[in-house]
């Protein structure tokens, strides 16, 4: 059985749904949450790389390595300079 | 990256780490993600090999740590180096040397199972530590010290994740490659 990247990040971001949705409607360990979804990131963002730089016929959309990082490198930028930036006061 | 308590916080002041928002996972993702893409550039693309890759990643870390560069570059450097210390793992043996060539969907089975537990067991220690003494909580050591453990399990969720994606290429000792 064949599966699409496409389909294994959508399966990747659902877990971390599922992830967010139990932190807000439970009283789960935070620390067991937190990880939880700290772990999911990985496979979400290598899921994520593959759909940009994987064949179409792989799911991907063929985008090449280089321009693939050169966009991320610039989201995350824009990210650090949007988003206003807190120290944390309490634990994680 | 910080070992010991945080002086700041143990003062009662700011801890250097930043909060837990949803900022922080969104550059966390987009992160994880330039760490898939620009592993692969520079050790495919470039084709300069998975050591050369790891090396690379790992001296400009190691360089951002001690100059005390944004948090969020060392972080980059940490997860493509990691990216790229997990693939010279799979191909080249180490931990999954020993399963080689049994299958890949065997193969990543046990080392996703291994990496988690043993993550797993660090949360659990951590945890009673956490209770016994709050101030530990409350820098990002924990975060920051356990990435790559964490990492592990995260990865090899990934690559069991997308074992059955159709891309098999021919490893090592006759066995499957872990990159799909």
């Amino acid at each position: 059985m064949r599966v699409s990247v496409t389909w294994a990040a959508w399966r990747s971001f659902g877990a971390l749904l599922i992830v967010a949705v139990l932190y807000r409607f439970t009283k789960i360990s935070r620390t067991a949450l937190f990880w939880s979804a700290f772990i999911l990131t990985r496979p979400l963002g290598a899921v994520s790389g593959d759909l940009f730089d994987k064949p179409i016929s792989q799911g991907g959309m063929a985008v090449s390595r280089y321009a693939a990082s050169g966009v991320l490198v610039g989201a995350i930028v824009l990210c650090i300079l949007l988003f206003p930036q807190r120290a944390t006061q309490r634990s994680h | 990256m910080a070992n010991g308590l945080d002086e700041r916080s143990r003062d009662g002041e700011h801890s250097k780490f930043a909060a837990v928002t949803l900022s922080f996972w969104i550059i966390k993702i987009l992160c994880t993600t330039l760490g898939e893409t620009g592993g692969d550039a520079v050790t495919m693309s470039m084709n300069l090999g998975y050591a050369v890759g790891t090396s690379i990643f790992a001296v400009i870390s190691r360089c951002g740590d001690s100059a005390g560069i944004s948090q969020a570059i060392s972080s980059i450097s940490v997860l493509v180096h990691d990216h790229c210390h997990h693939d010279c793992r799979y191909h080249d043996g180490g931990p999954g040397g020993p399963i080689a060539g049994t299958g890949l969907r065997r193969r990543e089975f046990i080392a996703s199972g291994f990496t988690s537990g043993f993550a797993w067991g660090v949360v659990l220690v951590h945890g009673v530590n956490i209770r016994g003494d709050g101030r530990l909580a409350q820098n990002g050591d924990i975060l920051l010290g356990h990435d790559h453990v964490f990492s592990d399990a995260g990865h090899s969720a990934g690559r069991l994740g997308r074992r059955r994606c159709g891309s098999r290429l021919p490893g090592r000792r006759g066995g499957l490659s872990g990159h799909c």
